[in-house]
């Protein structure tokens, strides 16, 4: 099989998860998550990464008992038929994931970097960006996933810090929002954003050992519902709820705020690239995810060749919602799908293992 | 590799072939360094007006490289319009491209104010180029007056005019800078107003007269923007501000009610402070005062009506004492700390009167009443600011610690 | 005919009169040649009928030979006595010649196309032969033939082929001829075993000699500089190490001055080079392995490691594909790397070129392998790191921040030379918000007269400033600060006066040059230079955004690179364990490590703690 997928540590591992569920977070996510839960909004990233951590712990240990990236373990487990079924789950999610996030960032482009550009143009230029990439392979993409994530972590926290003349302590109360319920409904439904922390389980064979898939899950996925509960705090706590439920890009609208002094203001422009440049890593390693399934489905020899069909296919899809209001309301589906995978996969397989993995060896090193 | 280069020739081709993608070169654009809006001749419409920035062309001196003085500006009105529409009109009387990424203050009239400013600053924000750091300030008469009579008397470019006199307004405390952030998000909020600071046109002839009525113990004037008896530079002033009720402007705030205000907000850096000298009453004593910590709020909720207690800690120098009287000592500065205590809690119950009379949470004494409650519902039910406010019991108390007395300890009199 | 003065007269005239076109000779056309041999039967027989010459040629050749010695035979026996035993050693050389004659080594080695292979002949004249069609004797006048005699009874005639100019001729003298030509010196035990072996183990008093049976080692050493030694009757030659040729010494370095450290640079000579890293690394796990490569130029690589600490597969997997090459020439160590990388597209080099022995042994001690090629002053050193690129000796040499921050500057460098045109671009046209007011307006009207874009502008400058550094190549010494300050004055003044660009743009420009120079390794210079077109390409699509793309890119693409097995952003991408080395530089005592990713045999190198002295007590009284 020439789509191997080369070695990849802890710090590979934490790169490729962080840097996958990161966008949404400077997409319209935060503001639709204000709206939902109010002065509460920041509850619910952290609900969601638990939950998620909690999910990937089930796969890990079924991983430990059942050898093999994802396809094969769920062959062992539910049979072709289902493999397949989770196979097409995985290809379905993946694509229009990359479909949905391909969109959003060239809309949130055209509106904020470049107001006079054609859609079409951003789209072809993202496009084969993410193209390239994802013919390197993997490994690359791991580790300059690595790489880009203290830059993320750095831009987000020099943006924060110097909002801080911004911010008001008051409007994080009353501090339950819009209820418990919707707290509780909104971080179910917010999960869905971390279906893709699953890489790790489809890459298994890449790692060398559950430990190895344990820490970068710990650290990638934790990582990021830290950061993502920071940020949120911080956008309520400069925007007030009823500004907040407004903003279709919370990140630019809170970089754009920032004013020291004569020198130090209108920076947005340095920390777009920051977002668009998240956003084309995770398209990108979507699509290697969708495409990596699909090769494993149809046993083909390798995926170079696919890389510039598949690009198009996903160009065009991109283009197909009218307007950014019809793309955020097909990401809410792409939400829902991921909520359904990452909710139901895990527990699923960890059942047919107790089914069935009475027989089978512990294999895999712990 | 021969595909790789045709890829690469036609993502190049389709790229020029797709136009500029919007960038503009430097020298193509206008760059419009105020916006003002008023009251157009016409009911529903608006005024506006911009300045320009018109630099460039020429030659330096000597035969140097071409730089023109980048102070020279040009003020432009539209009446009877919209503020995305006059931007098109405005492509028309200039030759450059208008962009509007460098504006550093949008002035508001006052007739529009009071109309409400919804209408206008409230939209203009959902457009790009519009953002929340810009300053917001309201004329005490028309904006288009106080964009043209505007003349710095230092050579400096406008932005860096708008930008420093805005930034040094910590100095003197009174009149505070307001940004678009600060204003929509208070404006939309459920336990706070906005207020804007006041700027004025000064006939620069000594005219000038105080406004209101300072309590006992302070001999400072009061005044407004606009009102202040001088002669000479820049005939725009600022002093002041503006409150508002929702989008509407309700009331005025005197210099020294800014200063009020900016201690309840707690970012009262420092002023000065003309009060009666307590064992002369004839003199005054000058004091430079500052706040000490953040004022503590204590907030109520008692049969319905809300209580709150704020208790202010000022701290002081002392500046000039004509009397002589030794009030640097341990004897004699209780008195002083006293009077400055009792005038400054009276300035603030009187401001925080009139903020209540006007039904305007300028300060934001709703916020902390937020804590009161476990989710947004009830708190919007608690009905803040058109029901409680306005019948609020707010009391205040003040401490004054005069901590220095410049440079000199002690006066010696002046022999006759 | 009668010649008159009529017919003078009328020639004289006609040559007035008659036009004849210039005499130019015919032009020289460098046609296309048939290289094919002539399969034609004729042709066939030709070269058939021309092998049986030569074979016949050597057959009378031999019988010359033998003619005098038997009629010498047939006097000697006639007459009697005891000089029968002087023949007796041109009769056993005679023999020996004959066991060459056989008709199959006629057929094989009989002709000239072959002769390079051939073996060594007992007969000099055969070996004669031999070296004229080799190398083309007598045209060519580099080879030079010395016959001589060795000085022993009966004598033995000998002959010394080297070639001109590389062969140390006092060497020669001294330790071939002197001690062969000297009466009464070599002893008649030549003659009693194998004379070759008797001669290089007791008479030839030099530092290297070994024998060669065939012409392909004798060729070998001749065009090395060696000398080689044909004796009469001895079916193997000496070839006798007498290099020595013009070089230039060592001297300071030219591109990798250091203003504290040493100052010596690599030479052109392999062996020199080679001295000089022993000289610094003293241990006996130095291990120098010599490969030969090009089929026409034959030049030794060396490839240079320490046997206890370097990864045997790393050795091992640059061998091989050293060894594999197949090409005539190589020229330069670069070209070899070239050959031997992974991915010569790359524009980044995936290793470090040095002229100092001092780094090459740093690297070496590390677990680092060096390649040498021979007459090539740089020396390149693998496997290396990006970040390894950045390091120069002194950073070692200086204190810690000194060196720490030191490298913080070259990686700025080499950021702002790949990057500020693209960002002062992307910002001026695409996004004039993110610039400070005052700024934006000094440059809109310093733009005011400039009838060029601002791409047009930084183009021509880009351009002006890329002929400038290719000229300052190839200027001669005496116009060379004359030029200079032309440069300058036309690209600083003139240009900004003439309003044909902007002050901003001459700024941006200069700032770029010059800090690419700031990166010590050339060929990353080169690297970035170009890649600094790639960003502003982007630039002038996209903006920021665009920018923001090629990072994206060149990070994925670094992030992909290996430098022969080891990843290109190791220790970041990769994590691996990253010693106090990399960016910032650590305390010297607290360098335990080796760095992992090479994954030596060793990988600590010193004790932790390294400054034993510490841990005693001070000599002297101790402070009451």
């Amino acid at each position: 099989m020439s789509y191997q997928t080369g070695k990849l540590g802890v710090a590979a591992g934490t790169g490729l998860v962080f840097v996958v569920i990161m966008p949404r977070l400077f997409l319209t996510t935060t503001s639709t998550l204000v709206a939902e839960a109010g002065q509460a909004a920041w509850i619910p990233p952290i609900l969601a990464g638990m939950y998620g951590l909690l999910m990937l712990w089930v796969l890990f240990y079924v991983s430990s008992r059942v050898p093999g990236d994802l396809f094969a373990i769920a062959k062992t487990l539910i049979g072709s038929v289902g493999a397949w079924l989770i196979a097409l789950l995985f290809i379905f999610f993946s694509f229009v994931n990359a479909v949905s996030l391909l969109r959003q960032l060239a809309e949130c482009t055209l509106i904020t970097a470049m107001p006079e550009a054609d859609i079409h143009v951003v789209i072809l230029f993202y496009g084969a960006t993410v193209a390239i990439i994802v013919h390197y392979g993997i490994e690359p993409i791991a580790r300059a996933a690595y790489l880009l994530m203290p830059f993320i972590v750095l831009g987000l926290s020099v943006s924060i810090a110097l909002l801080t003349p911004y911010f008001d302590i008051h409007f994080l109360l009353p501090w339950q929002g819009n209820g418990l319920p919707a707290i509780f409904k909104t971080s179910l439904v917010i999960g869905g954003s971390n279906f893709e922390a699953l890489v790790l389980v489809a890459l298994a064979p890449a790692f060398q050992r559950i430990r190895t898939m344990k820490k970068a899950a710990l650290f990638g996925l934790g990582g990021a519902a830290v950061i993502k509960t920071v940020f949120t705090v911080a956008y309520l706590l400069i925007f007030d709820v009823e500004t907040g439920i407004e903003k279709t890009l919370p990140y630019y609208e809170m970089a754009r705020l920032i004013y020291i002094n004569r020198y130090v203001q209108r920076v947005e422009a340095l920390l777009i690239v920051l977002w668009v440049v998240a956003g084309l890593m995770a398209t990108a390693i979507s699509l290697y995810i969708g495409m990596y399934f699909l090769t494993r489905l149809l046993n083909l020899p390798t995926m170079r060749p696919l890389i510039p069909a598949v690009c198009l296919i996903v160009l065009q899809l991109s283009l197909l919602p009218k307007s950014l209001s019809d793309t955020i309301q097909f990401d809410k589906i792409v939400l829902l799908t991921g909520a359904f995978g990452i909710y139901v996969l895990p527990p699923l397989l960890l059942a047919a293992t107790f089914f069935k993995g009475r027989r089978a060896k512990k294999c895999a090193a712990e | 590799m021969r595909r790789g280069v045709m890829l690469a020739v036609l993502l190049a081709v389709s790229v020029l072939l797709g136009g500029c993608q919007g960038s503009h070169e430097p020298d193509e654009q206008a760059y419009v360094m105020a916006v003002g809006f008023d009251k157009a001749s016409q009911p529903g419409k608006i005024k506006v007006s911009y300045q320009i920035a018109t630099s460039g062309g020429g030659k330096g001196p000597g035969g140097g490289p071409a730089t023109g003085p980048i102070t020279n500006m040009t003020v432009i009105t539209i009446d009877n319009t919209y503020p995305p529409d006059s931007r098109n009109l405005l492509k028309s009387i200039v030759a450059l491209t208008p962009t509007m990424v460098h504006v550093k203050m949008v002035v508001v009239g006052e007739g529009l104010a009071r109309q409400g400013i919804g209408d206008t600053i409230g939209v203009i924000k959902r457009m790009r180029e519009y953002r929340g750091s810009m300053f917001v300030a309201v004329c005490h008469g028309s904006a288009e007056d106080f964009l043209r009579a505007n003349k710095p008397i230092f050579a400096m470019s406008p932005a860096k005019y708008y930008e420093l006199m805005m930034v040094s307004a910590r100095e003197s405390n009174y009149y505070l800078s307001s940004d678009l952030h600060a204003v929509y998000t208070r404006m939309k909020s459920f336990s706070s107003d906005a207020y804007i600071q006041l700027v004025g046109v000064n006939p620069s002839d000594l005219s000038g007269q105080p406004s209101g009525t300072p309590p006992p113990g302070q001999r400072s004037q009061e005044f407004k923007a606009g009102e202040i008896p001088r002669a000479g530079g820049n005939p725009v002033e600022y002093a002041g501000t503006a409150i508002f009720r929702g989008d509407k402007m309700v009331g005025i705030l005197t210099t020294e009610q800014t200063r009020m205000l900016s201690l309840l907000l707690g970012n009262f850096r420092g002023g000065f402070l003309e009060v009666v000298d307590p064992l002369q009453p004839q003199q005054t004593v000058n004091v430079s005062l500052r706040l000490g910590e953040s004022p503590k709020f204590q907030a109520e909720i008692v049969d319905g009506q809300a209580k709150v207690a704020v208790d202010v800690l000022l701290e002081g120098s002392i500046n000039t004492i004509p009397s002589g009287v030794n009030y640097e000592s341990a004897a004699y500065r209780p008195l002083l700390e006293a009077v400055i205590s009792k005038t400054v809690e009276q300035s603030l119950t009187d401001t925080i009167r009139y903020m209540q009379q006007v039904h305007s949470d300028a300060a934001g004494f709703g916020h902390f009443f937020r804590g009161k409650f476990s989710t947004q519902e009830q708190l919007v039910a608690f009905n803040w600011l058109q029901d409680k406010y306005p019948r609020a019991d707010i009391s205040v108390h003040v401490t004054t610690i005069l901590r220095r007395s410049e440079l000199m300890e002690r006066t010696a009199p002046i022999i006759e | 005919m009668e010649v008159n003065s009529f017919t003078k007269i009328y020639r004289s005239v006609k040559n007035l009169l008659e036009y004849k076109p210039p005499d130019t000779p015919s032009l020289f056309v460098l046609g296309e040649e048939e290289y094919q041999e002539d399969q034609s039967p004729a042709a066939l027989e030709t070269r058939s009928l021309q092998n049986d010459v030569q074979e016949l040629g050597a057959l009378l050749r031999y019988a010359r030979r033998l003619t005098p010695v038997m009629e010498k035979a047939a006097d000697r026996l006639r007459g009697g006595g005891p000089e029968v035993a002087g023949i007796n050693e041109e009769v056993r050389s005679l023999q020996k010649q004959m066991i060459e004659l056989e008709p199959i080594l006629l057929e094989y080695y009989g002709n000239d196309g072959v002769a390079p292979i051939r073996p060594v002949s007992a007969s000099l004249q055969e070996n004669t032969e031999t070296l004229n069609v080799i190398y083309g004797l007598p045209a060519n006048r580099d080879i030079v033939m010395r016959h001589f005699v060795v000085a022993v009874n009966p004598p033995v005639k000998a002959m010394l082929v080297y070639m001109d100019g590389i062969s140390d001729k006092k060497l020669i003298n001294r330790a071939v001829l002197e001690p062969l030509m000297q009466p009464q010196f070599v002893q008649h035990d030549i003659y009693d075993k194998d004379m070759v072996e008797t001669i290089i183990t007791r008479y030839l008093p030099n530092a290297q000699a070994s024998p060669a049976r065939g012409f392909q080692e004798v060729q070998g050493g001749i065009n090395g500089g060696d000398s080689v030694l044909f004796l009469e009757g001895a079916p193997e030659a000496i070839i006798v190490e007498t290099k020595g040729w013009e070089h230039r010494s060592v001297e300071k370095p030219t591109f990798e001055q250091s203003v504290r450290g040493s100052q010596e640079a690599f030479s052109e000579v392999l062996r020199v080079n080679t001295a000089l890293i022993r000289s610094i690394l003293r241990s006996s796990d130095l291990v120098t392995e010599m490969i030969t490569i090009g089929s026409r130029s034959r030049l030794t690589c060396a490839v240079m490691y320490l046997k206890s600490v370097a990864n045997p597969k790393l050795v091992e997997e640059l061998k091989r594909r050293i060894n594999g090459i197949s090409t005539d020439f190589i020229t330069d160590t670069a070209i070899l790397e070239q050959f031997i990388e992974d991915a010569p597209h790359n524009i980044f080099p995936v290793s470090v070129s040095t002229e100092r022995p001092d780094r090459v042994a740093s690297h070496l001690v590390e677990g680092g392998v060096s390649i040498l090629l021979d007459n090539n002053p740089f020396v390149h050193l693998v496997p290396v790191s990006l970040f390894t690129l950045f390091h120069t000796p002194e950073d070692y040499i200086f204190k810690n921040p000194y060196g720490t921050m030191m490298r913080i500057m070259r990686l700025i460098g080499a950021m702002l030379a790949l990057l500020l045109p693209a960002m002062f671009y992307a910002l001026s046209t695409f996004h004039p918000e993110a610039l400070p007011t005052d700024l934006l307006l000094t440059i809109a009207s310093a733009r005011e007269l400039v009838p060029f874009p601002t791409i047009g502008e930084i183009m021509l400058m880009e351009v002006s400033w890329e002929l400038i550094r290719e000229g300052g190549l190839r200027i001669p010494g005496v116009l060379g600060p004359t030029v200079g300050v032309v440069g300058g004055i036309i690209l600083g003044q003139a240009a900004v006066a003439a309003d044909i660009v902007s002050p901003i743009t001459v700024v941006v420009i200069s700032v770029t040059g010059l800090s690419s120079f700031a990166i010590p390794e050339y060929r990353l210079a080169v690297a970035v230079r170009i890649m600094r077109f790639f960003f502003l390409a982007l630039a002038v699509a996209m903006g920021l955004v665009g920018v923001g793309i090629g990072v994206l890119l060149i990070s994925v693409m670094l992030c992909n690179i290996k430098s022969f097995g080891v990843p290109y952003l190791t220790p970041v991408a990769p994590k691996t364990m990253a010693n106090l080395d990399i960016i910032s530089r650590g305390p010297v005592y607290r360098q335990e490590n080796r760095p992992d990713a090479f994954n030596p045999q060793d990988i600590s190198r010193q004790p932790h703690i390294s400054r034993t002295w510490m841990n005693k007590k001070p000599t002297g009284k101790d402070d009451k």
